[in-house]
């Protein structure tokens, strides 16, 4: 039985026009599919079209072409019933400056309907409870971000969308803002998030989706993409580094020399090579197995375009 | 209408709609102060001047005075190089001391004035409340998260045009009556008669249209800040509006006085308005005709201004990208 994914883009593309009238493509041909449930991170370097993506899944922007399906909802005539479900900060969190957070939440709360107790008791879950009442523009970054996460939350909705939610925020709001992902993952809900924080990412985050110049380079379990797109190397330290340079090529590994510490890329695990260099009478003092990790991946297929998609 | 209502609350959260009810009361200030020094008696030094003033016309303006001896003297120069010249010296009414003291106002002529003084400032506080209304949105990013709560455009722009609307109207009934019961309280505290019943129907009545007129206003500003985004732009294409079409239209080409809103505006508080043409039917034979527009076109035209621009306005807002 397949389950159909929170967000499923087929063949998505935007054009902005330049003050020169030059056309810009921002996204072209994106097929993107969220699965349900989970943390999904949506990567891209600077201009890969993230944003564009979110915003146009969120039916701020307007696609040239393409289709959009949200929540079970086509667009544009479900978007009304797919942006019920969904709950989003795009980029920073923008309120009215001089309105309390309370009384800004106060507004969206009464745009849906919602209740004065929701929001006295969301500001409490964000611990923003005692702040409630002080002009949003009094607040720090890492405030505004807490804000704008009771705001998404209003709704409770079925999908959240987090677009560069660490941004400015101290270690402290990173953990949160990490945190809060996750346990909303946890209660089953699907979490979108795009991120440039890719160790933040890769800690919370069970698929991926990883953008460039608007295209789909590669897709699915972050555990598969970083299996997949990279091998594990491993480093060795070694008292006779020369020797073990010979040995270690002859079995036609790749090795990277700096100083007395050799990475060997290419071979199959630490004890076959622990095994060759025994073998060759060169004893290692330290053997260890690097793993690729999400930001290697990502470097890899946005330095190339190139990469493999692995389903889901 | 929960939308509306939730615009409106946060029309009365902005610190700008507070200052413009302020400005409103200011005028309604100034206006008591006018009626309140209007009503004053004339101090003595006024009188002893009036007294003087007229003294001295009374000896100048008399047979044998100054002014007479002068125009006689002229004549005589005149009849001299023209002695068929029909020009006389005709005798100069006699100056009566009441026509130099100004008599104190009555509640009838600084009620209505006041009143219709107070549309220019009714409708610059509709435009300036609307129009910040909507651009502040713009500017501060909101528009974008009110959007993720509220995707439909076309019930986000109804409500907030309405929200703006009502707003005005308040503004402008509250202005009104500001002013209208200032200068009442003013003339009854200083034992004048304030009015009777047709009065007060008139007053009432332009007050009414005194209130649509900032409605149909708020209206077009608002569906502007839509189509604009930014204040600066509303308000550049306003200037831009009043000099072009307001006041060089108008005294370029006299027929085309009825694009003017403003003077359909005119039309539609006062119940008409007109303007003079000079129509030609020969090179030698031309007249001034006046030409007179009633409130229901007044009306009608600015109803059909406001119609298109917000149309424009709404389908702007619904195309458009928002950030």
């Amino acid at each position: 039985m397949t389950t159909e994914p929170a967000i499923r883009t087929r063949a998505l593309r935007k054009t902005y026009r330049s003050f020169t009238l030059r056309e810009v493509v921002a996204v072209e041909g994106l097929d993107l599919d969220v699965p349900v449930g989970g943390v999904h991170a949506f990567l891209g370097p600077n201009g890969a079209g993230k944003t564009t993506t979110i915003r146009m899944l969120l039916g701020l922007v307007r696609p040239d072409s393409g289709s959009i399906r949200v929540l079970g909802h086509d667009f544009p005539d479900g978007l009304e019933r797919a942006v019920a479900g969904v709950g989003a900060i795009v980029e920073q969190p923008r309120f009215f400056p001089a309105f309390s957070g309370r009384r800004n939440l106060l507004l969206l709360a009464r745009g849906i309907g919602g209740s004065e107790r929701a929001v006295d008791a969301l500001l409490d879950q964000v611990g923003l409870g005692a702040r409630g009442g002080d002009a949003v523009r009094k607040y720090a970054l890492g405030m505004r971000q807490r804000l704008a996460i009771a705001a998404t939350l209003l709704k409770d909705p079925r999908l959240l969308i987090f677009d560069e939610p660490t941004n400015g925020l101290d270690p402290e709001g990173i953990h949160d803002v990490r945190r809060t992902m996750r346990d909303l993952a946890d209660q089953g809900r699907t979490v979108l998030v795009s991120s440039h924080a890719l160790g933040e990412v890769e800690q919370v985050a069970d698929t991926a989706s990883i953008v460039v110049r608007g295209r789909l380079v590669a897709s699915g379990p972050v555990a598969e993409l970083v299996g997949a797109s990279a091998a594990s190397s491993v480093r060795v330290r070694v008292s006779q580094p020369a020797v073990a340079v010979g040995l270690l090529s002859a079995q036609g590994w790749g090795v990277r020399q700096d100083g007395d510490v050799l990475v060997v890329d290419g071979a199959p695990d630490p004890s076959v090579v622990s095994q060759v260099l025994a073998a060759g009478g060169v004893h290692p003092s330290e053997l260890a197995l690097v793993r690729p990790d999400l930001e290697s991946v990502f470097l890899q297929l946005t330095g190339s375009d190139r990469g493999a998609v692995v389903a889901p | 209408m929960r939308l509306v209502g939730v615009e409106l609350f946060r029309f009365r959260s902005r610190a700008f709609s507070w200052l413009v009810a302020g400005l409103l009361l200011l005028v309604a200030v100034g206006f008591a102060i006018e009626a309140w020094h209007d009503t004053r008696p004339p101090s003595a030094a006024t009188v002893a001047a009036a007294r003087e003033a007229y003294e001295s016309d009374v000896e100048a303006y008399a047979p044998d005075g100054p002014i007479q001896t002068q125009c006689r003297e002229a004549l005589a120069k005149v009849l001299e190089k023209d002695p068929d010249s029909t020009l006389t010296c005709h005798a100069l009414p006699t100056p009566r001391l009441e026509e130099y003291l100004v008599p104190p106002r009555t509640f009838a002529d600084a009620v209505t004035s006041a009143v219709d003084g107070l549309t220019g400032a009714l409708v610059v506080a509709a435009i300036m409340a609307a129009t910040s209304f909507v651009t502040a949105e713009f500017s501060t990013g909101s528009m974008g998260l009110w959007l993720t709560f509220v995707p439909r455009r076309s019930a986000v722009f109804a409500s907030k045009t309405i929200a703006a609307m009502a707003a005005a109207a308040v503004f402008a009934a509250g202005g009104w009556v500001a002013v209208v019961l200032a200068i009442t309280a003013v003339h009854a505290a200083s034992g004048q008669s304030v009015g009777d019943v047709v009065l007060w129907g008139d007053l009432l009545a332009t007050g009414a249209r005194q209130v649509a007129l900032a409605v149909v206003v708020a209206s077009i500003a608002a569906a502007l800040a839509f189509s604009l985004r930014h204040a600066a732009a509303v308000f550049g294409v306003l200037v831009w509006w009043v000099v072009s079409i307001e006041l060089v239209l108008g005294e370029v080409s006299p027929t085309l006085r009825p694009v003017s809103l403003g003077f359909n505006a005119q039309a539609w508080v006062h119940g008409h308005a007109s303007y003079v043409v000079d129509e030609c039917i020969a090179v030698d034979d031309c007249r001034s005709v006046e030409h007179v527009v009633g409130a229901a076109q007044g009306g009608v035209v600015l109803l059909v201004v406001a119609a298109v621009v917000a149309g424009v306005g709404l389908v702007v807002f619904r195309r458009r990208d928002v950030s």
